[in-house]
């Protein structure tokens, strides 16, 4: 995902680079509670529309083991997202910029 | 609102990716306008107070000003969100575009089809020499810049501003991006109604989306757009087809157009000055003094100059310049607009320039009055993207 960065070295504001290196995650965490937000917002009202009686289902669903396995896939992607500039950070070390 | 693009040339994000979308224009516009009026608070109430104890006198000019914000937590946290958002405008299209891209290539290539069968053109030159200030930088953080890696469909750097540039927005730059276009080319057929260009280029069009209203206001004239990137020009050919109007484009570089002496009515860019260094600005107005009939106008859409601005409104501008990777952005607002049309050989009373209220923002009807006035350039509504924005423009007749 490195290439979805720009070419140039980012900016920092605070004393310690860490905390831009928080910013940028929290943003990023923000960004994905949101739009989990809105998907569950659409779901409700699908089921809505649907006649379904939505949370009852969901407290009683019990995951299937490709379920947990596919969840688990989609877990470690959003938690990249997350956490992209440390490890692109680990990326650069690894491959030197000239 | 859900999707962001009007017109048929769409990626098509799935909800995930519209949620992020959604997420990161919401962001911007907590930064740009809550946090912005928070910003100044901090500015007025705490930031100048330290510097002026620290230096025994006001700031003067948008250097003292930034002087006295950088320390500031407020500033600070203000630019990192900032930064992170603009980033994040470009990363919230990027996977859809990784996904869709050649779905999206083969509905363009069927929109050129089409385009050549109603006489529009595409003229690409593979021998054009890129400039330097559009290959050694990625303007605003947007990955690639107008040229774009090596892409497989050749529609892909096109796509990721399109679209990025309606997250980035947040609908101020019109719901079909064509803000600016509408309000400067309406303005101009508003103000002068006896001018009837024939012949329109639009310098540095990228992906033509403010070329389209100046086809839609005068649909006699012959509209021709210029840009050097040609993932740009080539998608903005279909884009155009996709928006209903015909435009020729070409990838050429501005500071040297392949057009004739005297062949344009209207010389037009939006937005395309303050991404050139210096001397290519020069060149440009010169090039536009050249395509200029006698009689014809040049009209450059512009962030408004530092030298008709307050120091804080002026450095609140100035900021991309310092963390937006917009490095021409400041250069550009410190020169003086008139004297940049009177070196290029334009007379100093044909010298115009505009405060244009947003058409879309504000309706036709505060438009069309303001159409009659001069307009204030020292409003902090003037050339910034928020809530109540106004378009600044300047140009000469020739």
């Amino acid at each position: 995902m490195a290439e979805w960065s720009f070419k140039g070295k980012r900016a920092t504001f605070f004393d310690d680079p860490a905390i831009d290196h928080v910013v940028a995650m929290l943003l990023a965490l923000s960004s994905e509670v949101w739009s989990l937000r809105e998907r569950v917002f659409v779901i409700e009202k699908v089921a809505d529309e649907s006649g379904l009686d939505l949370s009852a289902a969901v407290e009683a669903y019990r995951l299937s083991g490709d379920e947990q396995a596919a969840l688990t896939q989609q877990r470690q992607a959003f938690i990249d997202r997350i956490m992209f500039v440390l490890r692109e950070e680990i990326e650069q070390l690894k491959t030197p910029q000239d | 609102m859900d999707d962001l693009i009007r017109h048929s040339m769409k990626l098509q994000p799935n909800r995930d990716e519209l949620g992020r979308q959604h997420f990161v224009s919401g962001l911007r516009s907590y930064i740009l306008n809550d946090m912005a009026a928070g910003m100044a608070q901090a500015y007025e109430k705490r930031a100048k107070g330290v510097f002026e104890k620290e230096t025994g006198r006001a700031p003067e000019n948008g250097d003292d000003v930034h002087k006295a914000l950088k320390p500031d937590n407020y500033f600070k946290f203000y630019s990192s969100f900032r930064c992170n958002a603009q980033e994040m405008v470009w990363r919230s299209i990027l996977p859809t575009l990784e996904r869709d891209e050649a779905d999206l290539a083969e509905r363009a290539e069927v929109l050129a089809a089409e385009a050549a069968s109603g006489g529009a053109t595409l003229t690409l030159d593979p021998e054009l020499d890129i400039p330097r200030y559009v290959t050694a930088v990625d303007v605003h953080l947007m990955p690639g810049n107008y040229t774009g890696a090596e892409g497989e469909t050749g529609y892909g750097p096109g796509a990721l501003y399109d679209h990025g540039l309606a997250v980035f927005s947040m609908g101020l730059m019109g719901s079909n991006l064509d803000d600016i276009g509408r309000s400067v080319a309406g303005f101009v057929k508003a103000r002068y109604p006896d001018f009837k260009p024939e012949r329109i280029l639009d310098m540095g069009c990228t992906i033509g989306h403010n070329t389209v209203p100046w086809a839609k206001e005068y649909p006699n004239a012959e509209i021709h757009a210029i840009d050097v990137a040609a993932p740009c020009v080539r998608y903005g050919y279909a884009r155009a087809r996709a928006n209903d109007v015909k435009i020729h484009f070409h990838q050429q570089n501005a500071e040297h157009a392949q057009f004739e002496d005297g062949s344009f009515d209207v010389v037009f860019s939006s937005m395309f000055l303050h991404e050139l260094a210096p001397a290519a600005i020069k060149n440009v107005f010169a090039e536009a003094f050249r395509l200029l009939r006698p009689g014809g106008l040049m009209v450059h859409m512009e962030l408004p100059p530092n030298d008709q601005m307050n120091a804080y409104d002026g450095f609140y501008l100035d900021w991309d310049s310092f963390y937006n990777q917009e490095p021409f952005y400041k250069p550009f607002r410190d020169q003086n607009c008139q004297k940049l049309c009177i070196e290029a050989g334009f007379a100093e009373e044909n010298y115009v320039q505009f405060v244009i209220p947003s058409r879309e923002g504000y309706g036709e009807q505060v438009f069309q009055e303001a159409v009659g006035h001069q307009g204030d350039v020292d409003r902090d509504t003037v050339g910034r993207l928020a809530a109540g924005i106004q378009w600044y423009a300047f140009g000469a007749w020739k």
